[in-house]
C-alpha cells in the first residue's frame, strides 16, 4: 500500500512547487517571533536482530537554538549533523513486560559521546544492549530528560517468525527489462511490512500488506527530489523486506499538513516521535545492471582503473550517469563501488562515492571522445582515491560488466 | 484565431433584433402566443409560454412594434433598431376588450423584474458585459466577478474559488445553461473556465434556493450562455497576456436556427518555445458550443457542450538543470465536459391551467483529474461523470405559478492511486455508481399585489446509502410598496456528491470528488434568512439580508484516516454559519454603473477535536465595483476590497522526522536533508492580517472596417499592498522567525477584444 505519507508527499511536492511558483520573489516580511516551549522527540525502534538498540532523544526546534545548517550528516552524531537538538543526559530505560504489564526485564540506554571543540559531549543517541529483546517481545519505554520531563511508550515486536521462507527471484536485475519478485512468510503481531531499497538517493520504501511483491526495475523514487531511478546501474542495491508493528506504521504513513502543523499519528506520551519495532524478513543486495542503450555504456579502462559507465538517464540539455569504479585502493587492495554523474554534451563529471554512503571518493571530470574518455581525477579531496588522482586516459573495452 | 476570426467576416449587418417579453398588467405573469408586429417592417414573431419574444433581422431604423392578443389591450411602443443592435421592450396588456390607448413602456432590468415577481432571497444576476467593464486577471472572469459579489468569500488571490456564506467551496453548484459542471476551474483554481464572450449573463443565489434545486447545500451559480439572434455571422475575439479567444455566432435556417461557439487557449507555452530554449509545457483550453432551434409548434430544442483541459506534460528534466534526469515524465491533466440537451414545449391553456409548459433536459458531465508524479511510479485518477435527465412542468394558472419536477442523476466514481511500476495493480481504488432520484414541487402564489408566497418540497433519495429525505423549502414576499420588499425564507437543502479537499492548502492541485455511501454521509443544511430591499429609481436598490445556516453531516478530510480501513476518509461535523449581507447596487443602464457589497459572516464547525473556525471565515468583507463611462470613447473600471483575515493555524515549533533503516540499524535524514515538519498550535487560532486590494481599469472603444476595437489595460492590486497569502516558519534559527509571502502584487496586464 501506498501511505498517507506517500501520497502527501508526492502531492505536498507538487503544491509545494506550484505555491513555491505563486511565491517566487513575494516574500515580503520577516518577523521575529516568540520562542516556544521544546517537546522531547524520540526515534526509537527495537530490531532483535541487532546486538544494541539505539534511541534518538532530541527535543522539537523551537526558536531557543540555531541549528547549524552546514553540517553534514555525521552517522556518529545523528542528531545534531542531521539539523536537531539533542537532548543529552536523559535516562533511557526499556522494558520488557508480560502481557499482564508485568516488567520482567529492563535495559538501561548509554549515551554515545563525541569530542567536539570544547570537550566531550553527549549526542543524544543512547544506545540499549540487552538480550531482552526477542521477537513477539512486549517493551515499554521510559525516557527522563535530565530537566524531569519523561516520554513513556509501549511496543511489540512482531512474530516470532514461524516458518523461514522468504525467497527473492534474482540477485542481479537488468533494471530495462526484469522486474524483482520477492516473497515471504508472514508473522503474528505485525501491522504490515516494509519494503525499502536503499539507492545512492536516498531510500526509497513502501508498506504493503501481501506475502508477496514485485518491483519493476524502471521503479522511481518519488521520496526524492526530481523522481530519480530506484535502480541505478553499476551499483549494488540494499534490499528487505521488515515487519513493522503499528507504532511504526502510523508514524510513518502519517505526517504533518504544511499549511496546519496536524496529521502526524503520535503514540507516545509526553513527547512526540516514535516507539516501534522491526523485525527483518528479507535482505538482499542486488547489482543492478543495464542491456547497453547508448554509446557510453561500456567498461572504460586506464590501466588497472576500470570505469563501467551507463547512460543512467537520458535528458535534453543533461543526462545523468552512472557506473562502477573497480581499482586500487588507499591501501593497495581492490574497491569496486559505485559511481553517479553527468553528462553534458561531450563533457563528463563521475563522482565515486563509498557503498551506501553519500560521502565522496573522489570525483573524474572529463570528455567523451569515440574510444576514448580523457580527464583527470580532480581535485582529489581528502581521503579520496590517491591512486587515481591525477590525468587519465580511459579506453573503450566491452559492454558492461555487472557490479 | 484572429486571422480565422477576420476571414468569416460578413458584410456590415444592415439590421438588429428586438427582443422582450409581453406580460399581463395584472398578474405581472408572461402572456404566451401574443402577436409581436413591426410596423411598417413586414417582420414580427409570437410570445412563448413565458411571454418572451425575439425579433431576428429587424431592418434599422425607427418602427413601432405592437403587441397585442385577442381578448386583451393592445400595447404598442416606438423603437430605434441600429445596425447589429439589440433593442429590449416590455409590453403590459390587460384583460380589457378594445381599450386601444396606447402606453409607452421602456425595457424593465431582470433585477427589478425578480423583485417585482419572484419572492427568492438573495439573488443577484450580473449581465456578462459587466465581465468586460471590471479590471480582470489576464482574462474577464465570471468566477473572480462572482467573488465580489455579498456573502461571497475568495480566501485569496490565488484562486479563482469561492465560498458562499460560510459554506465549504464544494458546496457550490454551478450550472451552464442548466447543465451542472464540477470544478469548473484552471490552473489551481486561478482561473475560472466560463469564456466571458459566451456569457449572456450569470445568477448566483447564495441561499434560500427553490425547490428545483439540489445536490449542494449552499449556493446555485447559473450561467446562461449568449444566444446569438442576428443574421449572417457574427463574433468577438481577444486576445490578452494569457489567452486568446474567438467566438462566433449567427442564425440559419430564417432566424429559427441560433448557434455560438467559442474557443480559448493559452500561449505562455507556445512563446516560451517560440523566444527562447526553455519549455513551458503547460496550457488549459476551453471550447463552448450552444445550439437552439425553433421547431414548429414554438416548440425549443437547445444544446450546449463544453469540455475544457489542463495539461501539464513534461519529462522532469525539462523543469531545470537536474541532475537527475531520471525522473521520467510529470503528468497533471485536469478537465470538464458538459454535454447537455434542452426541450422545451409550449402548450398554452391546457388541463385547467392558463398556460402551461414542459421542459426536459439530459445531460452529461464528467471532472476527471490525473496526476502522475513520475512516468508512472505514482499516479492518482480520479473521475467523476453525471448522467442526468431533468423534466419539469410548469402552469400558469390565476395567481398561481406551479411547477412539479423530477430530476435523476447516476452517477460513476473512480478514484485510484497506482503505482504501476511497484507491485502492480491499483494500490487504492475505489469505484462508486450511485444513482440519485428527486421529486420536487413548486408554487408561487401571489394572493395580492403585495405578496409573494413560494412553497416547496423536494423529496431525494441516493443508492447506497440507505438516506432518502424531505427537503421543504419557503419563501415569502411582502411589497408594501413598489419600492420596498421583505423578504423571509427557508429550508433544508441535501448534498451527496463531496470534493475530499485540504481546506487548509492554499492552492488546488488535486482535487477529487466522492459520493456518499455507507461510510460518507449525506449532508444536511438548515437555512433560514430574512431581508429588506429598497429600490430608490428604477435603477439602484439597497438590500440587507440576514441569514443562519446549520450544518448537519458536513463531512469532512480525516487527516488520521487509515489506508487499510475503507470508510474513515471523513469525519462528520456539524457547523453554523451566520451573518448579514448588504448590497447597494447601480444596474448598468446609467454612466456610473456597480455596487457596494458588505458582508459580515461568522462560521464555526465542530468536530471530533473541538470547535474551530474554517479557513473563509472572513468576518468582514466589503467590495466596491463600480464602471464608469462617461459617454465617449472611454471606460473605466475599479474595484476596492477590503477584508478582515482569514484563519489559519498558527506554527508552535518543528519536528525534525527521521527514517529508520533496518538493515544497518542507524537512523537517516531523509533525501535532500533534514525532513522538518511544522508543530501546529491551535486549529485556525490565528487569523492573517487585513486583506486590501484596489483594482483599476480603462477600455477605449472604437471602431474601425466595421469591427468593434477595444483595446484594454488592468492593473491588480494598483498600490501594491502586501496581503498575506502564506506565512513560512523557522523555528531552526535564533530567534525564530516568519516571513510573509504576499499574494497578487502590483500586476498590470492588458489585452484588446473585438466584436463585429
Amino acid at each position: 500500500m501506498v501511505t498517507r505519507r506517500t501520497l502527501r508527499g508526492a502531492v505536498t511536492r507538487l503544491l509545494s512547487a506550484a505555491c513555491a511558483l505563486l511565491l517566487a520573489g513575494c516574500e515580503f516580511d520577516e518577523t521575529v517571533i516568540s520562542q516556544t516551549a521544546p517537546t522531547l522527540v524520540i526515534h526509537a525502534v527495537l530490531n532483535p536482530d541487532q546486538a544494541q538498540q539505539v534511541v534518538l532523544v532530541e527535543e522539537t526546534l523551537t526558536g531557543r537554538v540555531r541549528i547549524d545548517t552546514t553540517l553534514t550528516y555525521d552517522p556518529s552524531d545523528p542528531i545534531r549533523s542531521g539539523g536537531g537538538i539533542p537532548v543529552s543526559g536523559a535516562t533511557v530505560t526499556i522494558s520488557r513486560t508480560d502481557a499482564a504489564g508485568t516488567v520482567v526485564g529492563s535495559a538501561t540506554g548509554v549515551e554515545d559521546v563525541v569530542l567536539g571543540a570544547s570537550g566531550a559531549r553527549g549526542t543524544g543517541l543512547y544506545r540499549v544492549s540487552s538480550t531482552i529483546f526477542v521477537p513477539g517481545g512486549i517493551y515499554t519505554l521510559r525516557v527522563t530528560a535530565a530537566d524531569g520531563r519523561v516520554v513513556t511508550g509501549r511496543t511489540r515486536i512482531p512474530g516470532p517468525i514461524t516458518r523461514e521462507g522468504s525467497t527473492v527471484v534474482a540477485d542481479t536485475l537488468d533494471r530495462l527489462r526484469d522486474t524483482l519478485r520477492l516473497a515471504w512468510t508472514p508473522v503474528p503481531g505485525a501491522r504490515t511490512n516494509t519494503i525499502r531499497v536503499d539507492t545512492p538517493r536516498g531510500p526509497w520504501f513502501l508498506f504493503n500488506d501481501s506475502t508477496s511483491f514485485a518491483l519493476s526495475g524502471s521503479l522511481k523514487n518519488f521520496f526524492a527530489e526530481g523522481l530519480p531511478n530506484v535502480f541505478v546501474p553499476g551499483h549494488r542495491q540494499s534490499l528487505s523486506v521488515v515487519a513493522v508493528d503499528t507504532a511504526f506504521f502510523d508514524y510513518y504513513r502519517s505526517g504533518n499538513d504544511p499549511f496546519s502543523g496536524s496529521g502526524l499519528i503520535n503514540k507516545l506520551e509526553g513527547g512526540i516521535g516514535l516507539f516501534g519495532a522491526a523485525l527483518p524478513l528479507l535482505t538482499r543486495l542486488v547489482s543492478v545492471t543495464q542491456s547497453p542503450s547508448s554509446p557510453l555504456d561500456a567498461e572504460w579502462t586506464s590501466g588497472t582503473d576500470t570505469l563501467t559507465l551507463w547512460l543512467e538517464s537520458p535528458g535534453p540539455t543533461i543526462s545523468s550517469v552512472s557506473g562502477r569504479f573497480r581499482g586500487r585502493g588507499p591501501a593497495g587492495s581492490g574497491i569496486a563501488t559505485g559511481a553517479l554523474g553527468t553528462l553534458r554534451g561531450d563533457d563528463l563529471r563521475v563522482v565515486v562515492q563509498p557503498e551506501f554512503t553519500s560521502d565522496t571518493l573522489g570525483v573524474f571530470v572529463g570528455r567523451v571522445f569515440a574510444d576514448s574518455i580523457v580527464g583527470a581525477w580532480s581535485p582529489p579531496p581528502v581521503g579520496a582515491l590517491p591512486r587515481i588522482a591525477g590525468p587519465r586516459t580511459y579506453r573503450r573495452g566491452g559492454a558492461p560488466r555487472a557490479p | 484565431m484572429l486571422g480565422a476570426a477576420l476571414l468569416v467576416q460578413q458584410p456590415a449587418d444592415t439590421t438588429g433584433v428586438l427582443r422582450g417579453r409581453i406580460l399581463d398588467a395584472a398578474s405581472g405573469n408572461g402572456v404566451p402566443r401574443a402577436t409581436i408586429a413591426v410596423v411598417g417592417a413586414l417582420t414580427g414573431t409570437f410570445s412563448d409560454a413565458e411571454g418572451r419574444f425575439v425579433v431576428p433581422r429587424v431592418p434599422a431604423g425607427r418602427w413601432v412594434v405592437r403587441g397585442r392578443l385577442l381578448g386583451y389591450s393592445t400595447d404598442e411602443t416606438t423603437v430605434t433598431i441600429r445596425p447589429g443592435d439589440t433593442v429590449t421592450v416590455t409590453f403590459r396588456i390587460r384583460r380589457e376588450a378594445a381599450q386601444l390607448q396606447a402606453v409607452r413602456t421602456t425595457a424593465e432590468a431582470p433585477e427589478r423584474e425578480a423583485f417585482l415577481r419572484k419572492p427568492d432571497a438573495g439573488t443577484v444576476t450580473v449581465r456578462g458585459d459587466v465581465l468586460k467593464r471590471l479590471p480582470v486577471i489576464g482574462e474577464p472572469d465570471v468566477l473572480r466577478v462572482v467573488q465580489l459579489l455579498p456573502g461571497v468569500v475568495a480566501p485569496n488571490d490565488f484562486t479563482a474559488g469561492y465560498n458562499v456564506r460560510g459554506g465549504e467551496s464544494d458546496q457550490n453548484l454551478v450550472l451552464l445553461d442548466g447543465y451542472p459542471i464540477y470544478n469548473p476551474f484552471h490552473l489551481g483554481g486561478l482561473f475560472g473556465t466560463f469564456i466571458d464572450e459566451t456569457v449572456a449573463d450569470f445568477e448566483l443565489t447564495p441561499g434560500g434556493f427553490p425547490a428545483r434545486y439540489g445536490t449542494r447545500l449552499s449556493s446555485v451559480l447559473s450561467v446562461a450562455p449568449k444566444s446569438e439572434e442576428r443574421g449572417g455571422i457574427h463574433g468577438a475575439a481577444s486576445m490578452s497576456v494569457l489567452a486568446s479567444s474567438l467566438s462566433l455566432g449567427g442564425t440559419t435556417n430564417r432566424g429559427r436556427t441560433s448557434w455560438n461557439v467559442a474557443g480559448r487557449r493559452t500561449y505562455a507555452d507556445k512563446f516560451v518555445a517560440a523566444l527562447s530554449d526553455n519549455t513551458l509545457p503547460y496550457y488549459f483550453t476551453d471550447v463552448q458550443a450552444h445550439l437552439r432551434h425553433r421547431l414548429p409548434g414554438r416548440a425549443t430544442l437547445s444544446f450546449t457542450g463544453y469540455w475544457g483541459a489542463d495539461v501539464l506534460d513534461a519529462s522532469l528534466a525539462t523543469f531545470g538543470d537536474s541532475t537527475q534526469a531520471g525522473g521520467g515524465r510529470l503528468l497533471f491533466d485536469w478537465g470538464n465536459a458538459v454535454a447537455g440537451a434542452a426541450y422545451e414545449q409550449p402548450f398554452g391553456a391546457v388541463a385547467g391551467t392558463d398556460s402551461a409548459k414542459a421542459m426536459q433536459r439530459v445531460s452529461w458531465t464528467r471532472f476527471g483529474t490525473t496526476l502522475d508524479v513520475g512516468s508512472g511510479s505514482l499516479s492518482f485518477k480520479n473521475r467523476v461523470t453525471e448522467t442526468r435527465a431533468w423534466g419539469e412542468l410548469t402552469g400558469w394558472r390565476g395567481r398561481h405559478e406551479m411547477l412539479a419536477g423530477y430530476e435523476w442523476s447516476a452517477y460513476t466514481v473512480d478514484y485510484n492511486v497506482r503505482a504501476a511500476q511497484a507491485g502492480g495493480g491499483d494500490i487504492f481504488g475505489l469505484r462508486q455508481r450511485p444513482s440519485s432520484i428527486a421529486g420536487y414541487v413548486d408554487d408561487i402564489f401571489r394572493p395580492s399585489s403585495q405578496l409573494l408566497i413560494r412553497t416547496g418540497l423536494r423529496a431525494e433519495t441516493v443508492t447506497g446509502t440507505g438516506w432518502s429525505g424531505l427537503s421543504p423549502r419557503a419563501s415569502v414576499k411582502w411589497l408594501p410598496n413598489v419600492r420596498t420588499a421583505f423578504t423571509l425564507a427557508g429550508g433544508l437543502v441535501s448534498q451527496w456528491m463531496v470534493a475530499l479537499r485540504n481546506e487548509n492548502a492554499p492552492v488546488r492541485v488535486f482535487d477529487f470528488w466522492l459520493a456518499a455511501d455507507d461510510f460518507i454521509p449525506v449532508a444536511r443544511a438548515r437555512q433560514a434568512m430574512a431581508g429588506v430591499e429598497r429600490w430608490l429609481d428604477d435603477a439602484r436598490f439597497v438590500r440587507l439580508e440576514g441569514y443562519y445556516k446549520y450544518y448537519d453531516r458536513l463531512p469532512a478530510s480525516n487527516l488520521f484516516n487509515d489506508p487499510d480501513l475503507r470508510g474513515d476518509e471523513f469525519i462528520v461535523t456539524t457547523g453554523r454559519s451566520w451573518g448579514f449581507d448588504l448590497l447597494a447596487r447601480q444596474l448598468e443602464s446609467r454612466k456610473l454603473s456597480g455596487w457596494i457589497a458588505y458582508s459580515f459572516a461568522i462560521s464555526t464547525r465542530d468536530g471530533p477535536q473541538g470547535r474551530f473556525y474554517p479557513v473563509h471565515d472572513r468576518r468582514h468583507n466589503l467590495n466596491v465595483v463600480g464602471s464608469y463611462k462617461p459617454g465617449g470613447k472611454w471606460q473605466y473600471g475599479v474595484r476596492l476590497g477590503l477584508g478582515t483575515g482569514v484563519p489559519f493555524t498558527d506554527i508552535a515549533g518543528q519536528i525534525v522526522r527521521r527514517t529508520y533503516n533496518p538493515v544497518t540499524n542507524t537512523w537517516e535524514n531523509a533525501s535532500g536533508g533534514p525532513d522538518r515538519e511544522p508543530l501546529g498550535g491551535p486549529r485556525n487560532a490565528a487569523r492573517f492580517p487585513l486583506f486590501q486590494r484596489l483594482d483599476l481599469s480603462a477600455t477605449r472603444t472604437g471602431t474601425k472596417w466595421g469591427i468593434a476595437w477595444s483595446p484594454f489595460i488592468s492593473v491588480i492590486n494598483a498600490y501594491n499592498a502586501r496581503n498575506v497569502f502564506t506565512y513560512v516558519f523557522d523555528y531552526a534559527d535564533n530567534p525564530p522567525t516568519r516571513s510573509a509571502f504576499s499574494q497578487f502584487p502590483l500586476l498590470p496586464t492588458f489585452g484588446v477584444s473585438l466584436s463585429w
